[in-house]
């Protein structure tokens, strides 16, 4: 089936269809409480996974230019964000959260100051 | 080796390099009081925050004639309409109506008529964008109300490669230009506008403004704080982050952070980095910046007095803001800017950098907290500092220049 609307993602993606409830976040707050929250088990699934795809994800992407995305691209813009999001919990500090931060709940994105 | 990267490595291995060319910040050590006193927080009220150039935003935020934002300086407890005149020029004026004091603006920002402009929702008391008084609802029962001599209070406004100042003095003593100085070398030609696709955060931190600020003046830091996530900010030749440069003004600092250039960058990061600097956009910001290339060598901190931290990064610039609430707490506001991008990728790049930058500014957040914590003890009477945290040192030393001065 080519029509994307009838899948959460583009087609030659569905392997990640099983994250796409947990990571495919649209905003950065949902984005970094879902890493906080994260168990390593889950986050590092998630990263090995997506870490040796993202290079053929972002060329998928890429090919849509600035224009607005459709639903199932969007959504898989989501899981690359979200991949950056646990990146450091992988490769730095081998947990879900930084050592010793301020927790997100009060370093909050804002639209606008 | 070749001979310029060799005086980079003995600059790096030689000590107390700093002081030494600063008598007149005296021996290294700064008191702790400054930090924890509710007298020192209501000196400051009246003689620093009245007295000096404040950063409150950027000319893009108010594009057309009418467009306003409003801006809160918590420590004077003043509220600001910062407005885009008919003629285009920008104009600051206290938010507060002339009749019985109500706010008047109470939404952040806007864009309103070009002829009626403000209106007050108490009793409707009407101004324009050159804040003139231009109708007073049920006028004739007022005594003697002389409509051209009462508007709202205008407060000096100017503005510098983009950033809008405000300052609260009735007659500044010096010109934005002159307060800026030689802090500002060089960066007339930075595209600031053009990088104005922003990502913002708030954070309200328990701590002194001053401690957190304070944090960011200095790499002595990075290799216990940030252990794990600026390995790239130390070396074999550079292990405890000696600084590239410093740069003191009167009342300005600029400190080179030092970048390991054979750092390894996380897979991820290396990903999203060599994926940008593919794009076209990459190659502008590089030749714009008058610090070189960003992040191949050093990490460049300006430090405005007071409360404003300029960093210009890959692709964009950050601009912090410290703005007291209380003696112990702060509210910190962040910007992180890129142009805007212009596919997935790029979008990626800017994710991954002001993604990388959190986590450390987060680790910073919580041990200012912790810090303010331990001293309001009492305990300690002085912090002993070290070379390398000089501009630590000047700053403190600038605040207390102008809580002495008359």
């Amino acid at each position: 089936m080519t029509n994307g609307t009838q899948y959460l993602l583009p087609p030659g993606f569905s392997d990640l269809e099983p994250f796409v409830a947990q990571w495919a976040l649209a905003g950065e707050a949902q984005r970094m409480h879902a890493r906080w929250a994260g168990n390593m088990d889950e986050i590092t699934k998630f990263y090995n996974v997506m870490a040796p795809r993202i290079d053929t994800i972002l060329d998928h992407l890429d090919t849509f230019g600035s224009s607005e995305l459709p639903a199932a691209e969007q959504r898989l813009l989501y899981l690359a964000f979200s991949l950056i999001e646990v990146a450091n919990a992988v490769e730095v500090f081998s947990k879900p959260a930084p050592f010793n931060a301020v927790p997100p709940e009060r370093f909050v994105p804002v639209d606008r100051l | 080796m070749s001979a310029e990267q060799n005086d980079e490595a003995e600059s790096y291995l030689s000590t107390k390099r700093w002081f030494a060319k600063h008598p007149e910040l005296g021996s290294p050590g700064i008191p702790v009081e400054p930090f924890i006193s509710e007298e020192h927080f209501a000196l400051e009220r009246r003689r620093l925050w009245p007295h000096v150039w404040l950063m409150v935003g950027r000319v893009e935020q108010i594009p057309k004639p009418g467009d306003y934002f409003i801006k809160e300086i918590a420590p004077v407890d003043a509220s600001l309409i910062v407005v885009r005149g008919r003629d285009r020029a920008i104009r600051a004026f206290h938010n507060v109506c002339a009749h019985r004091g109500s706010k008047i603006c109470w939404e952040p920002s806007g864009a309103c008529g070009t002829t009626t402009a403000f209106k007050c929702p108490y009793h409707g008391f009407t101004y324009d964008l050159e804040g003139k008084l231009k109708f007073v609802p049920d006028e004739e029962n007022f005594y003697d109300l002389d409509k051209k001599t009462i508007g709202l209070t205008k407060v000096n406004i100017d503005t510098w490669v983009g950033f809008i100042f405000v300052h609260l003095a009735p007659e500044p003593r010096e010109t934005l230009r002159e307060y800026i100085g030689s802090i500002g070398d060089g960066l007339a030609g930075y595209p600031f506008g053009d990088q104005n696709h922003q990502y913002s955060y708030r954070a309200v931190l328990d701590c002194n403004w001053k401690l957190l600020i304070s944090s960011f003046l200095e790499g002595y830091h990075v290799r216990a704080l940030h252990a794990a996530g600026l390995k790239r900010f130390v070396s074999k030749e550079n292990p405890y982050s000696h600084l590239d440069s410093v740069k003191l003004t009167d009342k300005h600092r600029l400190i080179a952070l030092f970048v390991n250039p054979e750092g390894l960058p996380t897979k991820i990061g290396e990903i999203a980095a060599t994926r940008y600097k593919k794009s076209n956009q990459s190659k502008d910001s590089a030749v714009a910046n008058p610090d070189g290339p960003p992040s191949l060598h050093k990490f460049i901190i300006r430090n405005i007095f007071p409360n404003f931290q300029l960093n210009l990064v890959m692709g964009g610039w950050y601009a912090y803001q410290f703005w007291p609430l209380e003696v112990g707490k702060v509210l910190w506001e962040v910007r992180m800017c890129f142009s805007k991008p212009l596919n997935a990728s790029e979008h990626f790049f800017q994710y991954y950098a002001r993604y990388a930058s959190r986590d450390n500014l987060m680790e910073d957040g919580n041990v200012s907290e912790q810090q303010h914590r331990a001293l309001k003890s009492g305990v300690l009477k002085k912090m002993i500092l070290q070379d390398e945290e000089i501009a630590v040192q000047h700053f403190n030393k600038v605040v207390d220049d102008y809580i002495r001065a008359e």
